[in-house]
């Protein structure tokens, strides 16, 4: 009775403390996990899944704290790319945090009405808008990546989002 | 080895069935396809189902037999392979390139080597040391091949044009009996 | 490391002893020429005159439109017609906007300054001057060759490479312009290998051609010149592309996603090196070029001298006219040209030969079956690609695994839709999709720039704000010590 006693309760502690150990997870497996998940974000920084940019969105999927629907600019391909990578179901896009555009728009700045605030130029989270203060402000078309981040600001309402020329 | 046969093919359908389709258990993280997945099992297998296999047969001799011990045998396996999958996970996170995931790791090293360690334990009651490293790294290395052609094919068959009825579940029952059929060629090579 | 050798390719039939038979003759002239403004790669061109105008012969017409871009020069003296939408070969008929010169046969030349001697300017300034003439690769793809040779100089040691290894059948121009006019190829390389700062040119021919290399032979004895050869390659297609020449005479492989200037070489077209003889010795921009007119459905093959925007209905009535046989029209060669709707269209830079097919040039394309794997695709392909692969997963969409088995190395060759046995035209397949690839990978790169871009502010943005923070501080102990 006690042989065997002895021998299942070894061999339970030792697979316990297997078990804990390989539980663990290191530092560095979380930063290449959060660098796999930003590599498949589209960089927007727009912070429509509530998170101030691509990588604290990424930090917060790793960590299970955000869903994978959450990120409009990305649209239904990014989500299945996420779900496919965290191993999750795959999902469309949650209309509750944007809508899904069927084709890239940049901003625009109307030169005519610009009065040269620079609060768009502030705005900005990649430096796309050229400008200085009482000077004219536009848009680099190609830097742009279509946050709208720039709209709510401009205080005379001269922004628009337009197609972006192939 | 008909019977070694259906076991490797249960793991194999297992294996792929939750590469494919169940993304929650996946194994890994990266790689994202079938057949790179499958090769990660495989490889791990290679390693895993020999080490459960030996060390149980160790420990049944060494400990179980002495005592007379010997109805512990499967509870002996399970708490086996409960040591060896996470230890095999703590060495695979020092190499680079592969994370885990829990809880799918687990769950597909643990039913490989535990089917394929329970499979190969009853039939090493009796054989010695040698002959019981040959056979582990045997079966090791026929899952191995045998997933890798089924992930491959199985991959392959993504894109084919395959009528609604048979797509997905079907279709892998179907691969899983031709490879069956074609496996079963071998066996009459051996005469026991 | 294995030695790279030239893979895959196919023996085909030249098709081009008739129209090597006779001499180049100049075409003749006609009344209104066309010129599109996008007719080289990169940004169009930017018109420089107005309709109305009086234009002189060789004189700018339009200027570089961006960073790659050329200049336009006018090939015929007269007055500037209109410049609107005119129907063009490169975009198979589609209207594109160009510049009608109406010809007033006086052919007047635009005064040029004269030409220093090119040895005597400095690499920068000779690359330059040469962008100035409107030269583009004319081999085909019409890349503006001063942007090709200034990319290409990053300090290092380069070589030339002159390719004048014509491999598709039914095009001879290059063959004739060697035979003809091989002392203006040598006078090219000479002037390219000082803008290059380059020590070796390689003029590489296939080995089937004799009196172009006896041509091009006595012109490099006669220029005295030791840094230049001549070599003979195997006249197996594609012998003639850029990579599969590269590996061919330098026994080096361009990477994957790479260019040929990572492998110190830079590799033009002879006609290119001989257009920049024109425009470096004889102050004459690009505004001929040689055009081959064959076919069955001609009556007489041979090579023409032809003004950039004549129109092709006239290189077919300088040749005799069409046959009855005649079926259809195509420009550029049997395998990877292109059928044009009609004759109506204008001679542009990249325009190297128009084939009048009849029935006994080219067969007719029977009805696509599925493929049966016999894998004859992947034994021909030059860039050592599995075409078989790469049609499963076109069929597929699946853009991945595409970029995987590298479809943005297709060279378009055609060489596996021709021994395909199931008749499958994938040589057309993989350029649809290439389009949807570069697009990911355009998207891939605009979205790690965004990032970099996003993380340089955040950056900034901490480095003033912890410098603010640290001025406070700094004023607050300030205080706290007056004040003690």
């Amino acid at each position: 009775m006690l042989p065997a006693l002895l021998t299942m309760v070894g061999l339970a502690a030792a697979a316990g403390a297997a078990a804990a150990l390989a539980t663990r997870r290191s530092n560095e497996d979380q930063k290449r996990l959060i660098d796999e998940i930003d590599a498949l974000l589209p960089q927007t920084q727009c912070g429509r899944c509530t998170f101030s940019g691509c990588r604290p969105y990424a930090s917060a999927l790793a960590s299970g704290e955000a869903d994978i629907d959450q990120c409009p600019p990305g649209g239904n391909a990014t989500a299945a790319a996420l779900a496919n990578l965290l191993g999750r179901e795959p999902r469309p896009v949650d209309p509750r945090f944007g809508a899904v555009r069927a084709q890239p728009l940049v901003a625009w700045i109307d030169e005519s009405a610009c009065i040269g605030c620079v609060k768009c130029i502030q705005a900005c989270p990649v430096d796309a808008i050229v400008g200085a203060s009482k000077f004219m402000h536009t848009v680099i078309a190609d830097q742009c990546t279509g946050c709208e981040l720039c709209i709510p600001p401009c205080p005379v309402d001269c922004i628009v989002m337009r197609p972006a020329s192939a | 080895m008909v019977a070694l046969l259906m076991v490797l093919l249960s793991s194999v359908l297992v294996t792929t069935v939750v590469l494919a389709h169940m993304p929650q258990w996946r194994p890994f993280v990266t790689p994202t396809d079938i057949f790179g997945g499958a090769r990660v099992v495989a490889l791990l297998g290679l390693v895993a189902v020999p080490a459960v296999a030996l060390l149980g047969w160790l420990v049944a001799r060494l400990v179980l037999g002495p005592w007379h011990l010997e109805y512990l045998r499967t509870p002996m396996l399970v708490a086996v392979v409960l040591i060896v999958v996470p230890l095999l996970e703590v060495a695979l996170r020092r190499r680079r390139g592969i994370l885990t995931q829990q809880p799918g790791f687990a769950l597909v090293m643990i039913t490989n080597t535990a089917l394929l360690g329970i499979a190969l334990i009853t039939d090493l009651r009796s054989a010695n040391f040698g002959v019981a490293v040959l056979l582990a790294i045997g079966a090791a290395v026929a899952l191995a091949v045998l997933l890798l052609a089924f992930a491959a094919l199985y991959e392959r068959l993504q894109h084919a044009d395959v009528p609604m009825i048979f797509r997905e579940a079907p279709l892998a029952l179907i691969t899983a009996g031709i490879m069956a059929l074609a496996f079963m060629g071998f066996s009459g090579l051996i005469q026991e | 490391m294995a030695k790279p050798g030239v893979r895959g390719g196919l023996r085909l039939d030249a098709h081009k002893e008739r129209s090597t038979a006779q001499a180049l003759r100049a075409a003749s002239s006609v009344e209104t020429l066309v010129l599109p403004l996008d007719q080289h790669a990169g940004a169009p061109a930017v018109p420089l005159v107005k309709p109305g105008e009086q234009v002189l012969r060789g004189q700018p017409i339009a200027e570089p439109g961006g960073a790659i871009s050329a200049w336009l020069h006018s090939p015929a003296s007269g007055t500037v017609a209109a410049i609107e939408p005119r129907p063009a070969p490169h975009r198979l008929g589609a209207p594109t906007l160009s510049i009608v010169v109406a010809n007033d046969g006086r052919d007047e030349r635009y005064a040029q300054p004269a030409p220093a001697p090119f040895d005597q300017l400095s690499p920068e300034q000779l690359r330059e001057i040469i962008g100035r003439g409107g030269i583009v690769g004319l081999g085909g793809a019409v890349f503006p060759t001063a942007a090709k040779l200034s990319s290409a100089v990053r300090g290092q040691e380069l070589r030339l490479l002159l390719n004048g290894a014509e491999c598709e059948p039914y095009i001879s121009c290059d063959d004739m312009l060697m035979r003809e006019r091989a002392r203006d190829v040598v006078f090219g390389a000479r002037v390219l290998l000082h803008a290059l700062t380059a020590q070796t040119c390689v003029i590489a021919i296939e080995d089937d051609t004799p009196q172009a290399a006896a041509a091009l032979e006595a012109a490099i004895a006669e220029a005295h010149d030791q840094r230049i050869q001549l070599r003979q390659v195997g006249s197996d297609y594609p012998a003639g592309g850029e990579r599969q020449l590269i590996t061919a005479v330098f026994d080096v492989e361009v990477p994957a996603g790479g260019l040929p200037a990572d492998v110190n070489t830079v590799c033009l077209n002879v006609g290119t090196a001989a257009a920049v003889a024109y425009w470096i010795r004889d102050a004459q921009p690009l505004t001929n070029r040689i055009v081959t007119v064959t076919g069955d459905g001609v009556l007489e093959q041979r090579n023409l001298d032809v003004r950039l925007g004549t129109p092709l209905a006239a290189l077919i009535y300088d040749c005799g006219g069409y046959t009855s046989r005649m079926s259809r029209l195509i420009m550029g060669g049997s395998m990877m040209g292109q059928s044009l709707p009609h004759d109506g269209m204008p001679v542009i830079k990249a325009t190297n030969c128009i084939i009048a097919a009849s029935a006994l040039d080219l067969q007719p394309r029977a009805a696509e079956m599925p493929c049966i794997r016999c894998g004859n695709c992947a034994e021909v392909c030059p860039a050592t690609l599995l075409p078989q692969q790469l049609h499963w997963y076109a069929m597929g969409r699946d853009l991945d695994a595409l970029e995987a088995y590298g479809l943005m190395d297709c060279i378009e060759c055609g060489c596996c839709d021709y021994v395909c046995p199931s008749q499958i035209p994938l040589a057309e397949r993989f350029r649809d999709m290439k389009p949807a690839l570069t697009e990911r990978l355009a998207a891939r790169g605009s979205a790690a720039a965004a990032r970099t871009r996003f993380d340089a502010r955040t950056a900034r943005l901490e480095h003033i704000e912890s410098e603010r923070l640290a001025a406070l501080a700094k004023k607050r102990q300030e205080l706290a010590k007056k004040s003690s």
